[in-house]
């Protein structure tokens, strides 16, 4: 089953897909990880993507990026024809519009934190110095702006995330994609990164999208996916009542 | 992206610190052994490099220092006639039996010169004058080996075929191949100390006059006197392949040789592999998050460079080093070429690219989707 999503009248869709597949060869035969996936997601919204382990979520979320290519479909992601984009210009896509939170984090152990921050700046081009002259800028932001040149391993959990909250948000990307960016994190500090996502996802014109199976967050949802078996199963305006509605998923005490 | 390239290299000092001696013991060992290599190769010929002369006319069927067939003493007049010979002298290599005064035993090499001009003496003589040659049973010694017949002094005597000999001089002299002591003597000499021998002269040295070439010279010699006209570099090499044609001791030498190349290779290569891919989330995230593939080869290859570079440096240094505090007369032939240095550059960094393609195929097909995964 797909659905599209109830938006607003102020909303505008920063996300569009249209009839997406997507299969993965298992063995010699084709499994199908997405079936004719059709949604729109919000722009000035933190949507997110929910379902149990292996339903397609990661998938969904790669094909959005432009970090896997589908069998079909259309997908237009802030204007952008992702699906008619080749690899390189889905690199520059990415370079130029998109920050990513990962479940592990993904900083180098190797070099400073202002340094992981900089790393899209650096990519982009800009020159060292002033890259890392910003990325204090942002670890300020997310309150590490007073040992930037400290590793990540001299740094708890919660705080590598907020390294990687400020190396996704360094360069101003209009779409934000996470990966369960709160699971390795405490009731408190996740509370504090969902605020930051939260700011970021309600300036117009962006988007955050956020795979999760963290139902202490569920109350910073504007916008719901429930996936399963590589379908949608449905979308809600009111993350926190889908989550106290459901059975077997407990309300947030978050 | 570069400074960051380097910066994961630095970073992780275990992983640093174990390709840095991975790469410094490859090139160490492929320095050193080649220097062996190459030491012991020029030890087969270090009696013509210590006779240093340019031209060096043997019988026509000869083929090497060590592989002679005698000539008759008129030859080397025939030689001499040759318009383009500044000077020719006789010179003759023989074994024979030396003994001292208390009864040690050894075969020596005796090396016979042209009684005259005593061309053909090795430099290095200490506390003596060449021209002491000239007096009656003279000999010179060369020190290594000596004390396989009694290591005698300036003064002493002993026996050669049966024959007085006095030491009027001990030369330092570097080792040769053939495992004899060497001893120098005036070649009118040698015919009394070999009273059955009808042909003395093993070889006869020829130098070029002024502005004549040397290569046109040997072919004038060859074509006029029916014998062999060698230049000095073009012996030595003929004489190293007697040596490696008619031993194994070479043959065995460079394939431990090419052995150490292989087995440094493959270590060398596997561990800046391994590297990489330890790295591969890394370049995964780099990626995903949008840098080209040039700027991830360009990361790749600093990398790998860099590495290559730093132990290079280390490992050429090393046997370096062991080279220069081995003295000439060690029993351990060495001797590093610079063409060798260039070699192990080329080796090191080949392979040092061959793994940073290798890498690079897998950097560059990493599924950017692998930094999703936990």
């Amino acid at each position: 089953m797909s659905a599209l999503p109830d938006l607003n009248s102020t909303s505008k869709t920063a996300i569009s897909l249209r009839n997406v597949y997507k299969s993965f060869d298992n063995d010699g035969e084709a499994q199908t990880v997405l079936h004719d996936i059709s949604i729109d997601f919000p722009a000035g919204a933190m949507s997110y993507v929910v379902g149990p382990s292996g339903c397609g979520k990661t998938t969904l979320i790669s094909i959005i990026a432009g970090i896997l290519t589908p069998d079909s479909g259309d997908i237009n992601v802030l204007n952008a024809p992702i699906h008619a984009l080749n690899q390189k210009q889905k690199g520059e896509f990415r370079r130029m519009n998109v920050g990513f939170i990962f479940q592990q984090f993904n900083l180098i152990s190797t070099i400073s934190i202002a340094e992981n921050v900089a790393i899209p700046l650096l990519i982009q081009g800009v020159p060292h110095d002033e890259a890392v002259e910003t990325a204090i800028e942002w670890l300020g932001k997310v309150g590490l702006g007073d040992r930037p040149y400290a590793t990540p391993k001299d740094f708890s959990g919660g705080q590598q995330q907020r390294v990687a909250i400020a190396r996704a948000l360094v360069n101003d990307p209009k779409l934000v994609i996470c990966d369960e960016p709160t699971s390795a994190l405490d009731g408190k500090t996740g509370r504090v990164i969902m605020e930051l996502l939260k700011n970021v996802a309600q300036q117009e014109g962006r988007a955050v999208i956020i795979v999760t199976h963290d139902n202490r967050i569920y109350q910073y949802a504007d916008y719901l996916v429930e996936m399963e078996d590589g379908r949608i199963l449905g979308t809600h305006q009111d993350a926190q009542a889908w989550a106290n509605a459901t059975s077997g998923i407990a309300p947030s005490t978050a | 992206m570069l400074r960051i390239a380097l910066k994961m290299l630095f970073g992780d000092k275990m992983k640093f610190m174990t390709l840095v001696v991975g790469l410094t013991f490859t090139c160490f060992l492929l320095t050193q052994q080649g220097s062996i290599f190459c030491g012991l190769m020029l030890r087969t010929a270090s009696n013509i490099f210590e006779t240093g002369a340019p031209i060096w006319v043997i019988d026509s069927t000869a083929s090497s220092f060590n592989d002679v067939v005698d000539l008759k003493l008129s030859e080397v007049a025939r030689v001499r006639s040759v318009s383009g010979v500044q000077w020719a002298v006789p010179m003759s290599l023989h074994g024979a039996i030396a003994q001292s005064d208390e009864g040690k035993t050894a075969a020596v090499q005796i090396v016979g010169v042209d009684d005259e001009s005593l061309i053909g003496l090795p430099a290095g003589l200490k506390d003596a004058h060449y021209e002491d040659l000239n007096q009656p049973n003279a000999v010179i010694i060369s020190k290594t080996r000596s004390e396989r017949y009694g290591a005698p002094q300036v003064g002493d005597e002993f026996e050669v075929n049966d024959h007085r000999v006095k030491v009027v001089g001990i030369i330092d002299s570097k080792k040769t191949f053939a495992p004899f002591p060497v001893m120098y003597t005036a070649i009118s000499r040698v015919q009394s100390l070999m009273p059955d021998k009808q042909r003395i002269v093993s070889f006869i040295l020829a130098k070029p006059k002024a502005g004549v070439d040397a290569t046109a010279l040997c072919q004038k010699i060859n074509e006029e006197t029916g014998m062999k006209a060698i230049q000095l570099w073009d012996f030595v090499f003929s004489t190293m392949k007697f040596w490696a044609a008619n031993t194994g001791i070479p043959i065995n030498f460079g394939t431990n040789v090419v052995m150490v190349l292989i087995i440094g290779t493959v270590i060398s290569a596997q561990t800046l592999y391994a590297f990489m891919l330890e790295n591969i989330r890394q370049f995964g995230t780099f990626k995903a998050i949008g840098i080209t593939n040039g700027e991830l080869a360009r990361m790749v290859f600093v990398q790998s460079i860099t590495v290559g570079l730093i132990g290079y440096g280390l490992g050429v240094g090393m046997a370096s080093l062991f080279g220069l505090f081995l003295p000439d007369t060690a029993p351990l032939a060495y001797y590093t070429p610079p063409a060798l240095i260039w070699i192990v550059l080329f080796l090191v960094m080949g392979f040092c690219v061959i793994a940073s393609f290798l890498s690079l195929y897998r950097v560059l097909r990493i599924d950017p989707a692998i930094v999703f995964r936990g």
